[in-house]
């Protein structure tokens, strides 16, 4: 048995009162990460969508969605799709439907202000046109992002020919948001417990945080590709061949239906003009 | 001193991790919880230091209730922080500091004790986990081992009343273990609170007087040791 000689300090009992400090920022910071972190992981239930096209279908309709809604120059495309978007939505479940949006709906504020000053200067159209843009274009990003899983994005970044090594970045960066998320959440909480007093270091201690997610997360992805060398892993990712499904038809015709309705409307507008 | 009644909480997503849990501490007591993994010994653990707080039912510390709005007393909530020192499962986190004599000096420093007396403890804890070398060095740079090490000294220098630990033994080797059973023996002496979740049978055999054990985020079984 080790003798230990435990300092008389450690066997009293101490009455300190601790003193006065601000640091509402910790306990702000640790409140706003477990928001973000929870929200993060509710998003485990976004397999059970109403999109039930396979991910490439989703992936090639959303960036045509917003390649043509950013391109068109007929207001009633806007329009069109923008009914078609709306009668999508009215599907979803009022909880979900307030997580898709509420991104958008901030898009939407932060474009309408920005754009305010186009009123004085007589610029209606534009106050009008581009926050309905950027609204459609931003709910069908965060449809297709509620709506499909990282490892779903991953395979299908690799039916469209992207490189490995940005898809190896791609898929850590996805994987370690939320690992990296509760690292700092530990450490704060860390923190806030042995916050005790007056901390003259703030600005130190905010970096050692830093500090350790970053070592952290350095260690975890050499680790993560370690483990996945170990089980065979040669750094190329293998492109998923997933068979056409009837309901994938139904998303290349909506893709085909949609590129249409682009080109006569705006030859429409030419011919108008 | 630690008062739970018919605790209960749930993850986000519905999981539950403890139901209806009761239990009482008094001061200067040893408690072991034990139990399989996911039985919900780290949700105690975090719950008793106000870390969540438990979905239904009440925890009380030395009397009053530990609650959101108790801990927004910034006052109040840093005296429960220094009378309840937490050594964490994944003592990577608990870590943030350049290097080990400021990790361990943080805590008094924030006290505002003397530089000497700052000292003096950092030169106590470091004697007494035997990590004197390891004074200047990064923590993030040091062992699994001696992590943990580093972890209890810079928990032990606020000379907290009571001590949460969970797995305080995980990761470290048999004679490291057997210089922290002694130290945990000897602050027993000396009346200090000691709860701890663990898998080491040896631990609970010659520290705790109270085992309780969970399964499936319930007490099923409490027994005083011999």
């Amino acid at each position: 048995m080790k003798d230990v000689q435990v300092p008389q300090w450690l066997l009293q009992e101490e009455l300190i009162t601790p003193p006065k400090d601000r640091d509402a920022f910790i306990r702000k910071s640790a409140a706003a990460l477990t928001y973000v972190l929870t929200k993060a992981r509710r998003i485990d239930e976004r397999q059970r969508s109403r999109i039930a096209f396979s991910t490439q279908i989703k992936l090639a309709l959303t960036l045509l969605f917003v390649l043509l809604v950013a391109a068109s120059r007929n207001f009633a495309f806007v329009e069109i799709v923008g009914v078609a978007l709306l009668v999508l939505l009215a599907t979803y479940e009022q909880e979900k439907l307030a997580r898709v949006l509420i991104l958008p709906i901030q898009a939407l504020i932060i474009s309408l202000i920005i754009l305010a000053p186009s009123l004085l200067l007589g610029q209606t159209r534009a106050f009008v046109v581009v926050p309905c843009k950027t609204f459609l274009t931003t709910t069908a990003i965060s449809l297709l992002a509620y709506s499909t899983s990282w490892n779903r994005f991953t395979c299908a970044f690799k039916s469209f020919g992207a490189p490995d090594a940005v898809l190896f970045i791609f898929d850590l960066t996805l994987k370690y948001v939320v690992v990296l998320g509760e690292i700092c959440l530990e450490t704060l909480e860390a923190v806030r417990l042995r916050s005790v007093g007056r901390n003259r270091r703030k600005a130190q201690t905010l970096g050692g945080i830093v500090g350790v997610a970053f070592l952290r997360a350095q260690k975890s992805a050499q680790e993560q590709f370690d483990a996945m060398t170990c089980r065979c892993f040669s750094g190329k990712y293998r492109r998923f061949k997933a068979p056409m499904r009837k309901i994938d038809l139904l998303g290349v015709a909506l893709c085909l239906g949609l590129l249409s309705l682009f080109i006569y409307l705006e030859i429409a507008i030419r011919c108008s003009n | 001193m630690f008062e739970l009644t018919n605790i209960s909480y749930t993850y986000v997503g519905g999981v539950s991790a403890l139901d209806d849990v009761s239990l009482r501490v008094e001061s200067g007591r040893s408690v072991a919880l034990t139990g399989a993994n996911g039985c919900g010994k780290t949700t105690l653990l975090r719950i008793l230091n106000g870390l969540i707080f438990p979905t239904k039912g009440e925890y009380r510390f030395e009397g009053t209730k530990i609650d959101k709005q108790a801990l927004k007393d910034a006052q109040f909530a840093k005296t429960f922080h220094r009378r309840v020192g937490y050594v964490f499962q994944n003592v990577d986190s608990q870590l943030f500091c350049g290097s080990v004599e400021d990790e361990i000096a943080f805590g008094p420093r924030q006290l505002e004790l003397s530089e000497q007396e700052c000292r003096q403890r950092v030169d106590d804890c470091l004697a007494l986990l035997e990590i004197e070398h390891l004074r200047t060095r990064a923590p993030y740079a040091t062992s699994g081992g001696e992590k943990r090490k580093i972890a209890f000294a810079s928990v032990l220098s606020l000379n907290p009343d009571a001590l949460v630990m969970d797995e305080p033994l995980a990761g470290l080797d048999a004679s490291t273990q057997t210089l922290i059973i002694e130290l945990l023996r000897k602050l027993r002496e000396a009346k200090k609170t000691l709860i701890f979740a663990t898998h080491n049978e040896e631990l609970v055999q010659t520290i705790a007087d109270t085992r309780v054990r969970l399964d499936f985020g319930k007490v099923v079984d409490v027994s005083q040791s011999t």
